[in-house]
């Protein structure tokens, strides 16, 4: 007996119903929307900081007085009134500290700390500061005001932030005693779970009032253009390209100003992405070539009429029709694949663990001289300060040529064990680079330039002085040779692929604690046994 | 690696619904209920309420135009005609010169908006002042004021003390001497294109009236500037 289209209908609705009051729907997303609007209010406030005073200090042209004439003819009631007008208020030296204050808080929302309180006060303080010249605003301005008071109401610290990562470090060590303590069932929990329904409803609301909010722009913005005349008969960027006032660039402006055909068809793929785009964005392939033409257009229009935060502002935004899939496939290459697990809220961690899901991908290896007092030294200094998602293994530990290495080269120099067989094997300095490039913020950019020419020759000179010169710097006793020489020919002749994995798991306390920093949360919750770590890879 | 755990489900990209735990008593299930209406209906009346507010006038918006007025502004207000329906295809050139005190002695035209102009060229980040200052202080002039000069809008008087505050601080470096009054003219060039005759392109220029400062207010015009409508001219 098959249930009727009405009892299907119920039972989608309530399936929905649990969705939305359960789950955070795009909150990678509005991680991307809080992380740019911190940034861009920042970078904002400081390039305007030789000039706040006569924007929106004491000094501005748009007076204290002449606020509170305006403010008293808007006929704006008691909070929004006080909301509007508070900076007017403020003398010289108290305006300079709220200005300050303002980059502060921005400093705060874009890192997640404490992002509920300080979702609320960015809110407040972007309003506040916006209304106190309200002829100097543009569309960015505009926009980053809405989308201050949408986020207050969003859950936009759980991922990315420094919230995630104290809540992540917080559930490895609470995690079973919480478990435990829901169990129980008192109304005390219940309630807890009441109000965290209630926030991922008040979460979901907004947004979709973003991602609305974000429509009626495009929308507006599309529909209204298509009864101009202009924009009908194609020369519409023709005229924009030539006005005095967004004019940074004269003369990169005229040469395009003179390609009417192309300036027609730019103005037309304008109109129809702008007036199409509260729909195309429900399609989830038409919204990629459509998100492409908006990152084009907002580039354009950064750089040719010379507005980087209002073009920056708008594509933020449009950051909240990016599936949460996509952000976190761009957030495992972006920020390292050991970093990004650290730093969202334990979702991969201990759950998949317990749930006997393998999170745990192969990883390259980096092969050391163990017997280098130095190079021990710098293997410690590099998991602690970049945990790159790296095995470090030392050369003595391994079967050279098993892995088609010669003990001339490991003595010489790093080596750099890709995942892939087919992958070339690096040393040296471009080794190095590559356990940067797996690694935490900032080392990554630092990993990419060591590999650009210049600085790729400087660098890998260098390697090769402090490399001749290893025995001579300073290190921590070298391990016993001859022990390791041991234990590599009873473990590692049999193990083939493994070989690393298994050596790695024998060393004890030095090299298992290297697998547990590498690894991130998943590494410290799974049991140390080499066999285990040999059965992942079976699995991978 | 596949996620081809037994269990875990098909990948749906939605945030997985971390330590949920089912609501047992009714109380609680009424309470999230209760929200999940309220922010429902929230959200609605914002919606409707943003489109109407963007939306051309129809029957719908002027009905309710009261209604929908109060719930946006001032938070929520939102104009998105950026070059909509046609771009601004004129170029447009504010000057300004002063009467000085105590001898009446007039000082030459300044190109105000020539300063703005040079502050953005070459600039990749220009700021705020040299965008927006001069060119929204002129443009809320306009609205609030007919052809002739006279205030039509609420905020008239503010907006023309805007104007004479922004024009003062741009020519307090061209002017010696302590300023009496200050008279703005606007030099409004069509740009070429399609259809556009030689002399419809011509400059137009118009000159406002003369608006004296209240006496105690230097030409820093740091504070309020009052009855600009005092004009001479």
């Amino acid at each position: 007996m098959s249930p009727g289209p009405l009892a299907r209908a119920l039972w989608w609705c309530g399936d929905r119903y649990e969705a939305v009051t359960t789950r955070l729907i795009a909150a990678r997303g509005l991680a991307v929307l809080r992380i740019g609007y911190g940034t861009l209010w920042v970078l904002f406030l400081l390039r305007e900081w030789v000039e706040r005073d006569a924007a929106w200090g004491p000094g501005s042209a748009w007076s204290p007085a002449l606020d509170r004439e305006y403010a008293a003819g808007s006929g704006w009631s008691g909070f929004v009134h006080a909301w509007f007008t508070a900076v007017s208020a403020l003398t010289r030296t108290e305006f300079d500290l709220f200005y300050l204050a303002a980059i502060a808080i921005g400093v705060a929302f874009a890192l997640g700390w404490h992002t509920r309180v300080i979702a609320v006060l960015f809110a407040l303080f972007v309003v506040a500061l916006e209304n106190r010249a309200p002829l100097l605003t543009d569309g960015g301005d505009n926009v980053l005001m809405l989308m201050s008071i949408y986020l207050a109401f969003t859950a936009c610290g759980t991922h990315w932030s420094l919230d995630a990562r104290r809540r992540a470090a917080m559930m490895t060590r609470a995690a079973e005693h919480e478990r435990e303590n829901a169990d129980a069932s008192d109304w005390r929990a219940e309630l807890a779970e009441a109000r965290r329904r209630m926030a991922i409803i008040v979460h979901n609301g907004a947004v979709l009032v973003i991602a609305a909010q974000i429509c009626v722009v495009y929308g507006t913005a599309g529909f209204l253009k298509v009864q101009g005349s202009m924009w009908q008969d194609g020369s519409a960027l023709g005229y924009v390209l030539r006005l005095n006032w967004f004019h940074p660039w004269p003369g990169l402006s005229a040469w395009l100003a003179g390609h009417t055909i192309a300036i027609a068809i730019a103005g037309y793929v304008t109109v129809f992405v702008q007036a199409g785009f509260p729909f195309i964005v429900f399609s989830p392939r038409l919204k990629y070539p459509a998100l492409a033409v908006l990152v084009g257009m907002h580039a354009s229009i950064a750089v040719l009429l010379g507005l980087p935060f209002f073009s920056a502002i708008m594509l933020v935004g449009d950051a909240v029709f990016l599936p949460d899939r996509f952000w976190a496939a761009v957030g495992r290459s972006v920020l390292g694949p050991a970093y990004a697990k650290g730093m969202s809220a334990g979702e991969t961690s201990t759950d998949e663990i317990r749930a006997g899901r393998n999170p745990v991908t192969p990883r390259p290896t980096l092969v050391f001289d163990g017997d280098c007092g130095f190079c021990t030294a710098s293997v410690h200094v590099l998991e602690s300060w970049c945990r790159p998602d790296v095995r470090f293994v030392p050369w003595q530990m391994l079967d050279l040529a098993a892995h088609g290495l010669t003990e001339q080269q490991v003595s010489k120099a790093v080596q750099w064990l890709p995942v892939s067989a087919d992958a070339p094997i690096r040393s040296g300095a471009a080794a190095v680079a590559r356990v940067l490039l797996r690694s935490r913020w900032p080392w990554r950019p630092i990993g990419a330039l060591m590999l650009v020419p210049p600085i790729s020759w400087l660098v890998a000179g260098a390697y090769h002085v402090i490399s001749a010169n290893r025995y001579r710097l300073p290190g921590s006793t070298p391990a016993c040779a001859v022990a390791a020489q041991n234990r590599r020919t009873d473990q590692l002749s049999h193990d083939g692929e493994n070989g690393s994995e298994g050596s790695q798991s024998q060393l004890g306390g030095s090299a298992q604690r290297l697998g547990d920093l590498g690894g991130g949360a998943h590494d410290a919750g799974a049991g140390a046994g080499r066999v285990e770590l040999a059965e992942r890879d079976h699995a991978d | 690696m596949s996620a081809s755990t037994p269990g875990s489900g098909p990948p749906t990209g939605r945030e997985p619904a971390l330590d949920s735990r089912p609501l047992t008593r009714g109380w609680s299930r009424a309470l999230v209920g209760g929200m999940a209406l309220a922010v429902a209906a929230v959200a609605i009346v914002h919606l409707a309420a943003t489109f109407l507010y963007n939306a051309p006038a129809n029957p719908v918006s002027q009905r309710y135009a009261r209604s929908v007025n109060w719930w946006m502004e001032p938070l929520f207000s939102q104009n998105w005609r950026l070059f909509a329906p046609n771009p601004i295809s004129e170029n447009v050139e504010i000057d300004a010169r002063a009467s000085l005190d105590p001898d009446g002695r007039l000082t030459g035209w300044v190109d105000l908006s020539a300063q703005d102009q040079a502050a953005v060229r070459g600039n990749p980040v220009p700021g705020h002042i040299a965008e927006n200052e001069l060119r929204n202080a002129w443009f809320q002039w306009l609205q609030t004021h007919d052809g002739n000069g006279n205030p039509t809008g609420a905020n008239a008087a503010v907006m023309q003390k805007y104007l004479l505050s922004v024009a003062l601080e741009r020519l307090g470096g061209h002017v010696g001497g302590t300023i009496g009054s200050v008279q703005v003219r606007a030099i409004t060039t069509l740009i070429p294109g399609p259809g556009r005759t030689l002399a419809q392109t011509a400059p137009q220029t118009r000159t406002l009236d003369w608006w004296a400062l209240p006496q105690d207010t230097d030409s820093s015009a740091n504070t309020g500037v009052s009855a600009p409508n005092a004009g001479t001219g």
